[in-house]
């Protein structure tokens, strides 16, 4: 664990949800930088470097995907777990966001102690480059740890 | 069915993990979607945001406790009616009814359990919808209202100029049928007017047109208007005017009109016979203004004050006297539509002082 407070990037676009994330986050000893499209997120996570991505999949501009998929290209934040939530439990969704480079999939609504979990397991798993855990990831270079 | 917001604050997350836990625990949790705040504040200042149907409250919170958050909630009209329930580990019966008497809906005790838990969060929720249920109710009623009365002004107006081609016509036989038809009509569509600014006074849609009025004028045109009727019942009406100077403001005139009408007309109603109405203008502090119907009736008693202004209060129904309830609800919209005040104070010996302030609105005299 870094010996500063997690610092954590919640790109969602939903008020109340945004409110709940970060009273529920800062309690529990996070910090937290918002962004409220996925234009946004990109642009926080370069200026702010984050230990961590939490992506709503359905924002306004650039979609969640399409985020996740730019901050695996970005050399200076392709490292960071990104954790996506969506509202839609389709089938085929989680593939979708591994795919992306997503570490994570959670369905919204979302269980802020398992969404607490998951992050505790991100930031513990993935000290320094951490990989998507899909095989299926294009992202060159990036060492599949997962799989060993 | 739409999903209810609970919004859980407490300044403990771990606090809202438990409830969180216990309430995923059912088959209607899909019906539920949790909200967070960690603090009094936090609530106050995002309660839009959250919009809940629902608050568990934590009692003991530093900054400002639940009880505080609890009060502060209540006095906003918009959420007054979204249940409360409060969550603590105070046994005292005393804080518990402590609770109760700032607002709070419920309460439950910490430790929580599960089943207790999820069977109060059903009863507020069910409490909600019904509190969401009656004003569906209201509005349609409203509406309806509305409708009905603006229905009968097209009739009202044809069967008045109908009776006055009548009056008019050479075969028409003079009658005091006629004039007894009259004034009812002429009644009738005076209550449909009101009724009509009333509900538009309630909705906010009606405007003011403000027009410098001279009281003193209107106070006798008013009198005027009633002296026949209280020759009849035998009483004595007069106006009174505490000022040497004209005694102007800037007000509705047509509906200071129609208030002054009601009150005068509610004087008349309940005076007896060879009694004294008198009708009084004087100027007051600070650009005010005071008008004041006197009458010698029955009085009304203390703890009906208040309650007389309300829309269908009749007070004490009185076998002799028609009454619709609209009248003084009507009179007290029109006042406080110009920033004024509508009172009602004991006569001496006998009856009730009606008494308008009017604040800031005197026009300068010239």
């Amino acid at each position: 664990m870094p010996c500063h407070a997690p610092l954590i990037l919640l790109a969602e676009d939903n008020e109340a949800n945004i409110k709940t994330f970060s009273y529920y986050l800062t309690s529990k000893g996070y910090e937290l930088v918002l962004a409220r499209n996925g234009e946004s997120a990109i642009a926080q996570a370069r200026r702010h470097r984050p230990d961590l991505v939490l992506m709503d999949i359905q924002m306004p501009k650039v979609d969640g995907l399409e985020a996740i998929r730019r901050l695996r290209c970005d050399p200076v934040i392709a490292h960071s777990p990104v954790i996506a939530l969506t509202a839609l439990a389709m089938p085929g969704d989680a593939e979708q966001c591994l795919q992306a480079g997503a570490n994570e999939y959670l369905s919204k609504p979302v269980r802020l102690k398992q969404l607490q979990q998951a992050i505790q397991r991100q930031l513990g798993a993935g000290a320094g480059v951490l990989a998507p855990q899909t095989s299926a990831t294009s992202s060159p270079g990036v060492f599949p740890r997962e799989k060993l | 069915m739409k999903t209810a917001n609970i919004l859980v604050v407490d300044d403990e997350p771990n606090n809202f993990d438990v409830i969180e836990a216990l309430l995923s625990a059912t088959d209607r949790a899909k019906e539920m979607r949790l909200f967070y705040a960690s603090s009094g504040q936090a609530v106050l200042e995002r309660i839009d945001t959250f919009s809940p149907d629902v608050f568990l409250l934590d009692v003991m919170m530093p900054g400002m406790s639940g009880i505080e958050v609890c009060q502060r909630i209540k006095s906003m009209p918009q959420w007054r009616p979204v249940p409360i329930v409060m969550v603590t580990a105070l046994t005292d019966k005393a804080d518990l009814a402590r609770c109760l008497s700032v607002g709070a809906d419920d309460f439950i005790s910490k430790p929580l359990n599960g089943v207790e838990l999820r069977a109060r969060v059903q009863a507020m929720l069910r409490i909600k919808r019904q509190y969401e249920d009656l004003q569906t109710l209201m509005q349609l009623r409203e509406d309806m209202v509305n409708m009905v009365v603006h229905d009968l002004r097209n009739p009202l107006t044809s069967l008045f100029l109908d009776l006055n081609l009548l009056e008019y016509s050479e075969a028409c036989v003079p009658s005091p049928k006629l004039d007894t038809m009259h004034q009812a009509l002429q009644s009738l569509q005076l209550m449909v007017n009101d009724m009509l600014t009333l509900s538009r006074l309630e909705t906010g849609k009606l405007v003011l047109h403000r027009e410098v009025t001279d009281l003193v004028e209107l106070g006798h045109t008013v009198v005027n208007n009633f002296e026949e009727i209280a020759v009849q019942k035998g009483q004595r009406l007069r106006c009174q005017v505490i000022a040497n100077d004209a005694v102007t403001a800037t007000v509705d005139r047509t509906l200071m009109h129609r208030t002054l009408d009601n009150l005068l007309s509610n004087a008349i109603k309940f005076s007896p016979a060879r009694s004294e109405i008198v009708v009084t203008v004087a100027p007051c502090a600070s650009a005010g203004i005071q008008l004041q119907v006197k009458d010698a009736g029955p009085g009304i008693p203390s703890e009906l004050r208040e309650q007389i202004f309300e829309k269908y209060e009749v007070g004490q129904r009185r076998l002799d006297v028609s009454q619709t309830g609209l009248g003084l609800a009507f009179c007290k919209l029109v006042v406080e539509a110009h920033e004024g005040t509508l009172c009602v104070k004991p006569n001496q010996p006998q009856g009730s002082i009606f008494e308008i302030t009017l604040s800031g609105c005197r026009s300068e005299c010239h």
